[in-house]
């Protein structure tokens, strides 16, 4: 029997504010614990939240870029559960009137189509504090560290329209670019600034009713999520050919062990009391507010990559991945500016550079090769000075801190040797040396003799250190064979 | 609206309560009182009544994103019971 996968995520996205949402408490990542958990955080008697404005000026930001519906009023309410890193007893979130309505984003899948995918909502709340299960205390307690409670958070809802692991992921990237782009989250999946829950459901292929979904929660890598839904999908299936049937309940994935397992089912599940929060009044967001905001939306990454395909001339597959974050597409211009060749620009940056830099686990504002470094690099392949394969052993040098590209050429003598008199030496001594190949290449039908001509062509680079230009020493060399296949049939 | 036993069980579950066997009946009995208020509330006509967030009039005042509280971690700490290496101690609770 077939199957399709019904996929639904739930995103919680961590604000990039310096306070806390309801606290002028430091957010500030790594301090040592509770060192930034104040009274209102703590839940302390009589304390007072307040709002703060960037929280919401956040929210309102995502909600522009994708074109959700924003009500007028917000409201905030209580979310009523037992939990010793939960201070007050409650979380302060929204459920009935949340700060932004339905949106949508579109991704482009493998294919090239595009699938808009469907935002039910997306509300604010305040991140619960950490517990810590294992440490120098004994191990019937738990310690707590409070400096995350009351964290801005914003979750964002999908509708139930993605169909597979694949597009999961596209889709969980494609909205890492956004908030990273609008500068409202800083995008340290591993620090938990974004965090995905995904709903698995399975049914018959073809069918419309939706198959009995599971919850798995807190996915912090782009990598585990995939795992996680494979799994999942796998395990439902199992259950249904052997005729039982899935219940409703929110799981775990361990990425280490590549195991998921049940944290509680739907029959333990809370409830949880929701109402309105009477410490806060109702959040009001009128046309002036949307209109101030608005202003402050910088370039979005698809409003980007169309720039680049105009301004460039670049390929549009290029483009979206250099527009995929801020910084990723400023180092390109820069390149493309300098080298004043934007299609090797694209390539390099892309390829040898983000390779390096992939390797290296570093971001591209960390690279040991500055942007503008990468474009002096790429002119020097342009004006023939050096050869593409050279001109990666320099990257390298560049990359270790050896040098600048013209310094580290010289000093090296990498230059490419395009003298022909030079050039003429060294292709006479390679064919001199090859007769095997010299032959192949003669015998061979005359359509296939470019092919054969790559076997030379390796003995003249590595005889030129790599040197040879070698455009004109493929010139020299076919010209030389053929002298020699013009000189025998005469 | 009349309740089950086990209805009163899986209450004290959800509540976090320990629910003695000999009180069930008397929980029972009251909780059932409560859904009758409840049955009653329902029976007003709320349709064109717009939900109230709040019973005062206005809206919520926002606050600059800067910081102003201070690391007050001592004093908070020496309320709790059980402090070890800056964290709060509690009886451990997986979920």
């Amino acid at each position: 029997m077939r199957w399709d996968t019904v996929i639904g995520l739930e995103i919680h996205v961590q604000l990039l504010t310096v306070t806390k949402i309801f606290s002028g408490a430091s957010t500030l990542f790594g301090a040592k614990p509770n060192s930034q958990a104040c009274a209102v955080d703590l839940a302390m008697p009589g304390t007072l939240p307040v709002l703060n404005s960037k929280a919401v000026d956040h929210a309102i930001m995502l909600g522009l870029a994708i074109n959700a519906e924003i009500p007028t009023i917000s409201v905030f309410e209580r979310k009523n559960y037992f939990y010793p890193d939960l201070p007050k007893g409650y979380q302060t979130t929204q459920l009935e009137r949340p700060v932004i309505g339905k949106g949508k984003i579109p991704i482009v899948l493998e294919d090239g189509t595009i699938k808009e995918i469907r935002i039910h909502h997306a509300h604010l709340e305040e991140d619960a504090g950490k517990s810590l299960h294992s440490g120098d205390f004994d191990s019937d307690l738990s310690g707590i560290d409070l400096n995350r409670a009351g964290i801005p958070l914003i979750e964002i809802v999908t509708e139930p329209d993605l169909s597979s692991a694949t597009e999961a992921v596209i889709f969980a990237k494609k909205l890492h670019s956004l908030v990273t782009s609008l500068g409202i989250c800083d995008g340290r999946m591993a620090e938990g600034s974004l965090r995905f829950d995904v709903n698995v459901s399975v049914r018959p292929n073809g069918t419309n009713e939706l198959g009995t979904r599971t919850e798995t929660k807190n996915l912090n890598s782009f990598k585990f999520m995939e795992e996680a839904i494979l799994l999942e999908v796998d395990r439902q299936i199992d259950i249904l050919e052997n005729g039982g049937s899935v219940i409703q309940e929110t799981r775990l994935y361990n990425g280490e062990t590549k195991t998921g397992y049940s944290m509680r089912s739907k029959e333990e599940a809370n409830d949880y009391r929701y109402f309105p929060c009477p410490d806060l009044l109702p959040v009001a967001i009128n046309k002036s507010y949307l209109k101030k905001i608005r202003k402050k939306l910088p370039e979005l990454p698809d409003e980007r990559s169309t720039r680049l395909v105009a301004e460039y001339g670049i390929g549009t597959s290029e483009a979206n991945l250099l527009a995929a974050t801020k910084e990723i597409s400023e180092y390109f211009e820069t390149v493309a500016i300098t080298s004043e060749n934007s299609n090797q620009a694209a390539n390099w940056t892309l390829g040898e550079l983000m390779s390096r830099l992939n390797t290296a686990n570093l971001p591209i504002i960390e690279s040991p090769v500055s942007a503008e470094e990468l474009g002096v690099l790429i002119r020097r392949i342009c004006d023939n000075t050096i050869s593409g394969k050279i001109a990666k052993q320099v990257l390298d040098a560049i990359w270790k801190g050896e040098g600048t590209t013209d310094v580290i050429i010289k000093e090296r003598g990498f230059k490419q040797l395009t003298d022909t008199k030079a050039l003429n030496k060294i292709v006479t001594s390679v064919i001199s040396d090859n007769p095997k190949m010299v032959s192949d290449f003669i015998n061979a039908d005359p359509q296939r003799r470019k092919k054969k001509l790559g076997g030379l062509m390796g003995q003249i680079m590595k005889r030129s250190k790599g040197q040879a230009d070698p455009k004109r020493a493929n010139d020299l060399l076919s010209h030389k064979l053929h002298e020699i296949i013009n000189g025998e049939s005469n | 609206m009349k309740l089950k036993r086990e209805d009163v069980t899986q209450l004290g579950v959800l509540a976090k309560l320990a629910i003695d066997e000999n009180t069930i009946s008397d929980v029972k009995s009251r909780l059932e009182n409560v859904l009758e208020l409840v049955n009653q509330l329902q029976t007003a006509d709320t349709v064109n009544i717009e939900p109230m967030a709040h019973p005062q009039q206005g809206f919520q005042p926002l606050r600059e994103d800067q910081i102003t509280e201070e690391n007050d971690q001592k004093a908070f700490q020496k309320l709790s019971k059980d402090v070890h290496n800056d964290l709060y101690l509690v009886p451990k609770v997986i979920e």
